[in-house]
């Protein structure tokens, strides 16, 4: 997909060091970034991020410039119209970035993974800022883009492994009312009051008198499905009766509290790099390529290059690990329709 | 325990996902999405069966599209819950019937556990089966409450023309018995005539004048003056009557101010002679003579029709002494006028009906059923009145009430 993967750590240093060809760029949101000069020879799209990641670190600034191989192919398509794919019916993998704020995002994976070929495979993540407010993180040569998505198609096969490392905690609770990402009802009773009261008697917080984000990001939410793993939902605020989540979730859904261990997160991850780098060898692996959510970034705090350890040392030492700390990660693992995830490890193996 | 925990949960939310919308593709476009995202289906499809045509018609896919090739349309040999193995992409396909439609569903699974979620299907498939049902009968609700319109504007149009239809019959009907009428009147003068060129013909053929004289002569120009004097007056009198029934047919919409006593005298010029040969006495009793403004020649036309009526069950009952008693008088600001006759009156059992299109008791007679709805529909629709009949103790008693003025 990539042939070529660079950190940067000023935006100038782009015009002088970018060679002929086609580039992502993802750049960290504290990177002072006005415009990019362009260059002759030099296509590139690029996305915003809160943090980048690049070999053993991560940065709040710089840019990590990820040069398209020959048979990549690099595309910006509206939200509000995923028809404007292109694809060619032997693409095995695509790379995409999307608008994290956009209210599209449930409507357009299903539209987009409806249009993908036969056998391909997805990975990607949601683009922004951590001020919560939607912007055009989304670019190309010429103009910034909001409610976009940044498509990257590629001949090239890769390996896809998602993992959260979150335990049940609570449950199961049905979500009994709910419009959009606003989860009103669970049990048919205030979502807040409800969680409120499970996450105190198990917890032993006082959630009154604790900020929400400590509370909330130790203690997210679970969808569940079928003989599959749970689909991991982030609280973004509450008005005190309902929940706020960073993603849709459709009514009636059942749903359990969850309780994350550093230890468990981590232990995850490195499992997502297993099942990402299954069967493939040693010399076939072109980088490692992580979307990772900011928020376990955040709990997991002094711990996460542990993380981004457990992770390398499923691959040969000489693969680059590279990639972003995402507003939601997005895949299709086992085929089946793209997820939105939240505080989950979505590993590529390129 | 935790699994069939799980399985329940999952079923509640399927069976939650039914029911969602009355729009069916809605509905059922949420129903598969739930269901394939909970159960991990890679697509879904519905195919709804068109009672029309007897064909399947996909209404729903669901997933990639990818993977529509490998659906298989149902027919009349799929079985109703099949799984089956695609050895070419290494998914299985579970197909279900829910009534008479199908739904479809590719997994990445092992049999065992598309097996689940088969039985999963299974325990919710009649209330599926009941709301692609509701959905259809609300369709089908729409499409009558959007098409009611146009067919009551349908109903109007027919009704109209059928009411054109009854006016055409009822005209050719009256046209019919206005020859016979005709006919009766034409017979007197016309016999007249023919014996009065009968007896030209004799005392000619006869020669009963003597040309050679000048009394002869004479005589002779007295007799055929005498004779064409006569023959003028009886085709006169021919004229006149075809000049009442010109104008008794002439389509005339104006109102006019005239007295019911001026309009049954009408009547009697065009049937009098008629009832006269039937050996019907009429007797007119005029009390008022008030003036109405209504539409004469409708108004003669109903009281036509009545002695017409009357006429023919007095002959068909062979009543003797037959009489046809004629009122004319004002009941506050109603003229009204009522034909009586003595031939035995109406049965109780028809009574009700007299006035119906298309009621008549004289079928073998050539009646159309049309005489008295149409003198209702004049007297009541056209001329504001009321038109009412009853049973006396020697016959039927038919009353026409109009307003004055």
């Amino acid at each position: 997909m990539f042939e070529c993967i660079s950190f940067f750590e000023r935006i100038e240093d782009l015009h002088v060091k970018l060679k002929k060809g086609t580039y992502l760029l993802l750049i960290a949101e504290e990177t002072p970034f006005l415009e990019i000069q362009p260059k002759e020879g030099v296509t590139l799209s690029g996305a915003i991020f809160p943090r980048v990641i690049f070999k053993d670190k991560t940065y709040s600034q710089g840019i990590i410039a990820a040069k398209l191989s020959a048979t990549s192919s690099m595309q910006i398509i509206d939200m509000d119209n995923p028809q404007q794919l292109r694809t060619d019916p032997n693409t095995s993998a695509i790379f995409a970035i999307i608008d994290g704020f956009s209210t599209q995002i449930d409507g357009f994976l299903e539209e987009f993974y409806s249009l993908l070929p036969e056998k391909t495979k997805l990975v990607g993540g949601g683009a922004g800022k951590t001020t919560s407010i939607q912007e055009p993180v989304i670019f190309d040569a010429s103009r910034f883009y909001m409610n976009a998505a940044i498509i990257i198609t590629s001949l090239h096969t890769i390996g896809v492994g998602v993992k959260h490392g979150w335990k049940p905690l609570l449950g199961p609770f049905i979500a009994t009312s709910c419009h959009g990402n606003v989860l009103e009802k669970m049990n048919y009773q205030d979502a807040f009051t409800i969680y409120k009261e499970a996450v105190e008697k198990e917890s032993g917080f006082c959630i009154d008198s604790t900020p929400f984000f400590q509370f909330s990001q130790r203690y997210p939410l679970g969808i569940v499905r079928y003989n599959k793993d749970f689909i991991v939902r982030e609280l973004a605020s509450t008005d005190g009766n309902t929940i706020v989540l960073v993603g849709d979730l459709d009514e009636n859904s059942v749903l359990l509290i969850l309780k994350g261990e550093k230890e468990d997160l981590i232990a995850a991850a490195e499992e997502a790099a297993h099942i990402s780098r299954f069967n493939k060898e040693e010399d076939t692996v072109q980088s490692i390529l992580l979307i990772d959510c900011i928020a376990r970034y955040q709990f997991l705090d002094e711990l996460f290059p542990k993380e981004l350890e457990a992770i390398s040392s499923v691959y040969p030492r000489k693969s680059i690990l590279w990639g972003v700390l995402s507003l939601g990660e997005i895949a299709n693992a086992n085929q089946e329709g793209i997820e939105f995830y939240n505080k989950t490890c979505v590993v590529a193996t390129l | 325990m935790q699994q069939l925990n799980e399985q329940l949960l999952i079923t509640f939310e399927c069976v939650s996902a039914i029911g969602t919308s009355l729009q069916l593709r809605e509905m059922m476009d949420h129903f598969l999405k739930v269901v394939s995202r909970k159960m991990g289906a890679l697509a879904s499809i519905y195919w709804t069966y068109e009672t029309k045509t007897h064909t399947y018609k996909q209404l729903c896919l669901n997933g990639k599209k990818a993977y529509q090739a490998l659906f298989v349309p149902p027919s009349c040999s799929t079985p109703l819950e099949s799984i089956r193995f695609d050895h070419a992409s290494g998914k299985h396909l579970l197909h279900v019937k829910v009534g008479e439609d199908w739904i479809g569903f590719i997994f990445q699974a092992s049999e065992a556990e598309i097996e689940l979620i088969k039985a999963i299907i299974a325990s919710f498939e009649s209330k599926l089966e009941n709301a692609i049902q509701a959905c259809k009968n609300h369709l089908e609700l729409i499409e009558i409450n959007q098409t009611l319109e146009h067919r009551v504007e349908e109903e109007v149009l027919k009704n109209r023309e059928k009411d054109q239809h009854i006016l055409q019959q009822s005209r050719l009907a009256q046209m019919g018995e206005m020859i016979s009428m005709i006919a009766h009147q034409w017979r007197q003068p016309l016999g007249s005539i023919s014996a009065v060129a009968a007896s030209i013909k004799l005392k000619t053929s006869l020669n009963r004048f003597d040309y050679t004289t000048p009394e002869g002569i004479e005589a002779s120009k007295l007799f055929l003056g005498e004779a064409m004097s006569k023959i003028e007056s009886y085709v006169q009198f021919l004229t006149h009557t075809i000049d009442d029934f010109r104008n008794f047919f002439k389509p005339n919409k104006q109102k006019e101010s005239v007295t019911l006593a001026q309009l049954v005298n009408r009547t009697l010029e065009i049937i009098g002679k008629a009832l006269e040969i039937n050996g019907i006495t009429i007797n007119v009793e005029t009390r008022s003579n008030h003036e109405l403004f209504t539409y004469a020649n409708e108004v003669t036309q109903v009281i036509l029709n009545i002695l017409k009526n009357a006429e023919d069950v007095i002959k068909e009952r062979e009543i003797k002494r037959a009489q046809i008693l004629i009122t004319i008088e004002n009941e506050g600001s109603w003229q009204i006028i009522s034909i009586e006759d003595n031939a035995g009156g109406i049965p109780e059992q028809v009574l009700p009906h007299i006035f119906e299109p298309y009621f008549s008791t004289k079928s073998e007679k050539n009646g159309t059923g049309l005489g008295l709805y149409m003198s209702k529909t004049i007297i009541e629709e056209h001329c504001g009145g009321e038109i009412l009949a009853h049973n006396t103790s020697v016959g039927a008693k038919f009353t026409i009430k109009l307003q004055e003025g």
